[in-house]
């Protein structure tokens, strides 16, 4: 199969959903023409040429007003795409995600479609500092009415976005800005769907659960392949979305292995690492053999050198720590 | 459009029905019949009815939260609206959001739900009006807000968005002087709102917002403006705010003198003298008016009391999402 880059696969769903169906547009910031190739990352190439500037909007820099024109644009029968340059912007979104678009549905007793997705650029891992770098997720997974998308792989971006503008919802599609052109993957050149709301097994392995989200996937099988040399089988648990979340595919893995280390690149504290864990807790502590470990960021602003920036992050060396860990208690029992 | 007798007489009709549906509503609350927030909208009935009476079926509006004229001139039912304050089955929204705020409406009417944060359905008017500039049949939005709400940076960020777009929104500013209990003198050095408008290169007015008849022609002309595609406007309607914020409001921060001040130029009663005095309503017709007004309410409530059903409590989970 060909392999093409995370963003290209974005470019393309992009692209393919804007010609299948006429009332999707795009709006947000420089994404007309940005650094000359589509927005500031280039997710958007092409779109302007192909499809005007009547569905392609530069807009001013006004990200509340971003969010709250797709909630009005939507709610009128369009399908809305707001690009939020930075994950770190939406805070100033937030007001229309958390308040409003995500309430319209079911206010209206279920008869208003909301189909927006609003697109941004997360994560850290390229120096880009304290605010353009954040991972909040958790702060909308825990927003009835959204969904959260968080794909880790070219493949899943691709079928993953062309769901999420087929979606009659309000979709946080994080895209995670370290992968954009570093991380290559086989894509189908056939049209696909990958479903909202079903995780997928990266790795299989019967030793112990790694469940990890965005960019952390690729750690998590960094910390696989050094556990696989220790004679531990590791398998890799990729949620996909985190709200709806694939209980059941993270339910089944820890119950073939008996231990789990959850992973995010949001900081340990508060993050959605939490939430797995209860559920774990609630719905799998007859499978487990020992504690679950997340293994999140530092509690503390993301900092720019790359020493820091790399003491901060989660990384396989302490994914293989916090496995290590659990096997260890498990043995010793 | 000139205004017919016929049309002038249904504007009356359409603020004496907001007047004594706010008073009637106050009572209710007060008598514990309802609960939830309640914004009298009293004394701003001639801003609202001169504001949307020209709209047609094809256009929209986002809504301000006091006053319901422009949902009820929209073609929401006095029933469907009582039934929402009182929370039943049968009301508008079920039971699901206060009717007294704002965030309800019918999307096949092009009634907004107007978000219960202030300011925050200016952006959401853009999204709307870009919608219906991309349909390209002439309609418009018109989106309803207080001073207090220009004051978001909502407002700068969804003005200047559709000014830039060229959108067919009109905003309409029904000014009362008060931001619940601050004034608009502390809230701001200028002295007329519609000012702002300069800034984002679109029109902007200061109109008496306790005269129908200018306001209806302002908007008229704002909205003629905006179906030639000339872009939005900026219509500031100058009212008095009669009672407190809302009925939990004991209004301590204005004078008597204050207070009073709007039932001086109440527009009910100016209006009624000037169709009396222009020979196009008798004394007897005004009557007649208020007796159907009452007739109506007094209705819609035994509707909500007698005939109405409370909500099944575990139809909350529906519609969240689509798939629920």
């Amino acid at each position: 199969m060909r392999e093409i880059t995370y963003i290209e696969a974005i470019n393309e769903a992009l692209i393919e959903e804007m010609e299948r169906d006429e009332k999707v547009f795009i709006m947000g910031e420089d994404i007309a023409i940005g650094y000359g190739g589509g927005g500031v990352f280039g997710a958007t190439r092409g779109l302007l040429e192909k499809f005007g500037e009547k569905r392609v909007i530069d807009t001013p820099l006004s990200e509340s007003a971003i969010a709250g024109c797709a909630g009005g644009a939507a709610l009128m029968g369009y399908r809305p795409i707001a690009e939020i340059m930075f994950g770190d912007f939406l805070p100033l979104t937030a007001d229309h995600m958390v308040n409003i678009t995500s309430k319209m549905r079911w206010v209206l007793g279920g008869h208003a479609d909301v189909p927006i997705v609003y697109r941004t650029a997360y994560g850290a891992g390229v120096g880009a500092g304290l605010h353009h770098s954040q991972s909040l997720e958790a702060w909308f997974a825990h927003i009835p009415g959204m969904k959260v998308v968080m794909p880790s792989t070219p493949a899943d971006a691709k079928g993953l976005l062309k769901s999420a503008i087929r979606d009659n919802d309000p979709v946080l599609f994080m895209e995670h800005k370290f992968l954009y052109k570093r991380l290559k993957g086989p894509v189908p050149e056939e049209e696909y769907l990958t479903p909202i709301g079903r995780g997928d097994v990266k790795r299989e392995g019967e030793d112990i659960s790694i469940i990890a989200t965005g960019a952390m996937v690729q750690q998590a099988l960094e910390a696989a392949k050094i556990l696989e040399k220790e004679g531990i089988s590791a398998e890799v648990v990729d949620p996909r979305t985190i709200l709806p979340l694939d209980e059941e595919i993270i339910l089944n893995s820890v119950e073939k292995t008996g231990g789990a280390v959850i992973v995010h690149e949001a900081p340990t504290t508060g993050g959605f690492g939490g939430e797995i864990a209860a559920l774990l807790a609630d719905k799998g502590i007859d499978f487990l053999d020992g504690p679950v470990k997340r293994v999140g960021a530092l509690f503390c602003p993301i900092p720019s050198s790359p020493e820091m920036e790399q003491f901060y992050l989660p990384n396989a060396d302490k994914i293989v720590k916090a496995a290590r860990e659990i096997l260890t208690f498990s043995a010793g029992e | 459009m000139e205004l017919s007798n016929n049309d002038l007489q249904k504007m009356l009709y359409w603020m004496v029905l907001g007047r004594r549906l706010e008073e009637k509503i106050t009572v209710l609350f007060r008598e514990s019949r309802l609960r939830g927030h309640h914004h009298p909208g009293i004394g701003q009935e001639a801003a609202n009815v001169g504001a949307a009476y020209g709209l047609q079926e094809k256009d929209c509006i986002t809504l301000i939260h006091r006053g319901k004229l422009p949902e009820l001139i929209k073609g929401m039912g006095l029933k469907d609206l009582m039934a929402g304050y009182y929370a039943k089955k049968e009301g508008i929204e079920g039971g699901r959001a206060p009717t007294g705020s704002h965030m309800y409406g019918d999307l096949s009417k092009g009634i907004i739900p107007g978000p219960g944060i202030i300011g925050s359905a200016i952006p959401l008017a853009a999204g709307v009006g870009l919608a219906l500039d991309r349909d390209g049949n002439g309609a418009v939005v018109e989106c309803f807000f207080g001073d207090g709400a220009s004051n978001r940076g909502d407002f700068h960020e969804g003005l200047n968005m559709a000014a830039v777009m060229n959108l067919p929104v009109i905003f309409q500013l029904v000014n009362n002087g008060y931001a619940m209990s601050v004034s608009a003198k502390k809230s701001t050095r200028i002295q007329s709102l519609s000012d702002r408008a300069q800034a984002y290169g679109i029109p902007g007015v200061t109109v008496d917002g306790n005269d129908v008849r200018a306001v209806y022609e302002v908007t008229e002309k704002a909205i003629e403006r905006t179906r030639n595609g000339e872009g939005p406007s900026l219509i500031e309607c100058m009212v008095h705010r009669w009672t407190g914020h809302s009925i939990s409001d004991a209004d301590i921060y204005r004078t008597d003198g204050e207070r009073l001040e709007g039932e001086k130029s109440d527009p009910i009663v100016r209006f009624k003298n000037e169709l009396i005095d222009e020979g196009i309503l008798t004394e007897h017709g005004c009557l007649d008016v208020e007796k159907q007004v009452a007739d109506e309410i007094e209705e819609s409530i035994r509707y909500c009391e007698n005939e109405c059903h409370d909500p099944d409590p575990s139809d909350i989970m529906r519609g969240v999402y689509a798939s629920n």
